[in-house]
């Protein structure tokens, strides 16, 4: 579902984030992406969502060599993507419901599918009964978890999380990670960018460990 | 500052067909789980842009409803902030409006005040009753003459003794030394300088004519004066048009600045340019239809305020004349060239920065 095939990249100021990258993620995978702070775990993250764009080597999503989709097609790229923030990015003005429903206004959802697949997602992350409630009356683990709620409610092939868990206490983290597996159970490729060891450990997934823009380990 | 790199970068990656991916095994692997996420197949599609057909014109409506009223709401909440945007929008659209409202009602006066441009035609003081009174059947049979009024020298005297305070110097004198006068009305079709120009040169031919008087000269002035009016008028809306197109431009471009988190998280989760620039462009178009409104209503209330005053004043000349002011379709012109300004100015605004507002 995600493959890096020699992917550099070098911001403007001669700074390497990324040397020669290789790796695949299959379909339905879930993996951690670890390394120290600065490691370029965000970049690669970014290349995916095509924030940024690989200076060299290839890109792919599903069928797509994101090399070449124009800056016009990345909306739709980015629709079968969900993102997890460490600041999960809530609007403050609007309900709770009305983030979770953001996307599929975006994709232009019959309002009445929106209440559904909203409120299902909103289902998932226990927070139902908040749908009316703006985020700034939220908890921060009740934020990220609006913040998960947004990023699952259209379903998307790929889920990306950038430390997710970096503020929460472990009992919240681990019941977010949770989330995630059962996410990965019913079909969504999973790639989550932490440095948390704890919780990798604990789960016995893959292991993707960059250094200083390299994959040094890529293990199975 | 990542931006900039961007751009090069398209150029530097290594251009290879999809197809690479296609037999990968992992691609299998999706289909076989079902549930909540079977639509992610949807994946394996070659082109990206088809997901963006999938709801089609219905929701593309709904949104721009949505963004009509959501940015029109928006503005009433903040109404302070609101109303001053619309008074200068507003005020800046008022000035050359009155301008040209003020010379087209001069305009359609002087039109009125040239179909009464009497000619006084002075005949030679050797005529004959009988022969003036034959020149006068001829020249009424002319089309370009209204009617004639004949003044007799005796009428001219009595005239003359009752105004001019000199009725000393007068009957002093052994002889009138005043002749006939013909006042000639022209008909109403010469309303044109030049062809008052002409029927006085033709009365002016005839042999029992002294001469012809006929104040052309302020009406050819008047002329002038209204065309450097109407000049003023276009030098005026273009100015002031151009500075409410700027003030909406600065508007929206703080609007835009003020709303750039959201727009960053609305791009994150797959909002194209479209989308984001819409509820702006629906800002500076009520910006634009609400300054125009408030616009029509200072007119309107200047119009019932100077109406009297001025209507005295047409009195004093003894017009019938009345006064037009905001027509219905110079109020629809007027709401319809500043929401179009409205428009254009968040246009402008939206592509210089929103372009450059991406998640990073």
């Amino acid at each position: 579902m995600i493959r890096f095939d020699n992917v550099s990249k070098r911001y403007g100021e001669g700074h390497d984030a990324l040397t020669a990258v290789n790796f695949e993620l299959a379909a339905a995978e879930m993996a951690f992406l670890t390394g120290h702070s600065g490691a370029g775990k965000s970049t690669l993250l970014k290349l995916i969502m095509l924030i940024e764009r690989a200076s060299r080597g290839r890109v792919f999503i599903g069928d797509h060599l994101l090399n070449q989709i124009s800056s016009s097609q990345i909306p739709y790229l980015r629709r079968q993507i969900g993102v997890v923030f460490q600041d999960p990015h809530l609007l403050m003005d609007r309900t709770v419901f009305d983030n979770v429903a953001l996307p599929l206004q975006i994709m232009g959802m019959p309002l009445r599918d929106q209440g559904r697949r909203a409120r299902a997602a909103l289902d998932k992350v226990g927070l139902l009964n908040k749908e009316k409630h703006f985020p700034i009356s939220l908890s921060g683990g009740e934020q990220q978890r609006v913040g998960i709620a947004r990023a699952i409610v259209n379903r998307p092939a790929i889920l990306l999380a950038d430390e997710p868990t970096g503020n929460l206490d472990p009992e919240l983290s681990a019941d977010i990670m949770q989330l995630f597996q059962d996410l990965n159970h019913v079909g969504a490729t999973v790639l989550i960018a932490t440095h948390d060891i704890s919780l990798i450990n604990r789960l016995n997934k893959r292991v993707l460990r960059l250094d200083q823009g390299r994959m040094i380990a890529a293990v199975e | 500052m990542n931006r900039r790199v961007q751009h090069s970068d398209k150029k530097k990656g290594v251009k290879k067909g999809p197809s690479a991916t296609r037999n990968k095994p992992s691609a299998k692997k999706s289909t076989r789980k079902q549930g909540a996420f079977a639509e992610s197949e949807s994946f394996s599609r070659s082109k990206v842009s088809e997901y963006s057909q999938s709801f089609g014109a219905r929701a593309w409506l709904d949104h721009h409803r949505f963004s009509c009223l959501d940015s029109g709401s928006r503005l009433l909440a903040m109404l302070g902030q609101s109303i001053m945007t619309w008074l200068v929008i507003a005020i800046a659209l008022v000035l050359p409006s009155m301008l040209y409202l003020g010379v087209q009602n001069v305009q359609q006066l002087g039109e009125g005040w040239q179909n009464s441009s009497d000619m006084s035609a002075y005949i030679s003081l050797k005529a004959k009753p009988l022969a003036i009174e034959q020149l006068q059947q001829r020249l009424l049979l002319s089309d370009a003459v209204e009617s004639i009024v004949l003044v007799t020298p005796e009428q001219a005297k009595q005239e003359f003794l009752q105004t001019s305070g000199l009725g000393s110097v007068l009957q002093s004198l052994d002889d009138n030394p005043l002749p006939a006068v013909l006042l000639i009305t022209p008909s109403l079709q010469q309303n044109q300088v030049q062809q008052l120009e002409r029927l006085r040169s033709t009365i002016a031919a005839e042999p029992l004519i002294d001469s012809v008087e006929i104040d052309l000269g302020w009406l050819a002035r008047l002329q002038q004066m209204m065309l450097l009016a109407q000049r003023l008028v276009v030098v005026l809306s273009v100015l002031l048009g151009g500075g409410v197109l700027l003030v909406i431009v600065n508007t929206i471009r703080l609007a835009i600045e003020n709303r750039r988190n959201e727009i960053v998280v609305v791009k994150m989760v797959g909002a194209t340019n479209g989308f984001v620039q819409r509820p702006f462009l629906y800002t500076g178009f009520w910006y634009g239809a609400g300054g125009g409104s408030l616009a029509l209503l200072m007119l309107m209330g200047a119009g019932l305020w100077l109406n009297e005053p001025i209507q005295r004043l047409i009195d004093e000349y003894q017009s019938d004349y009345l006064l037009t002011w905001v027509s219905l379709n110079f109020a629809l012109f007027l709401l319809g060239i500043s929401a179009f300004i409205g428009w254009l100015g968040a246009w402008l605004a939206v592509a210089r920065h929103l372009k450059h507002i991406e998640p990073s």
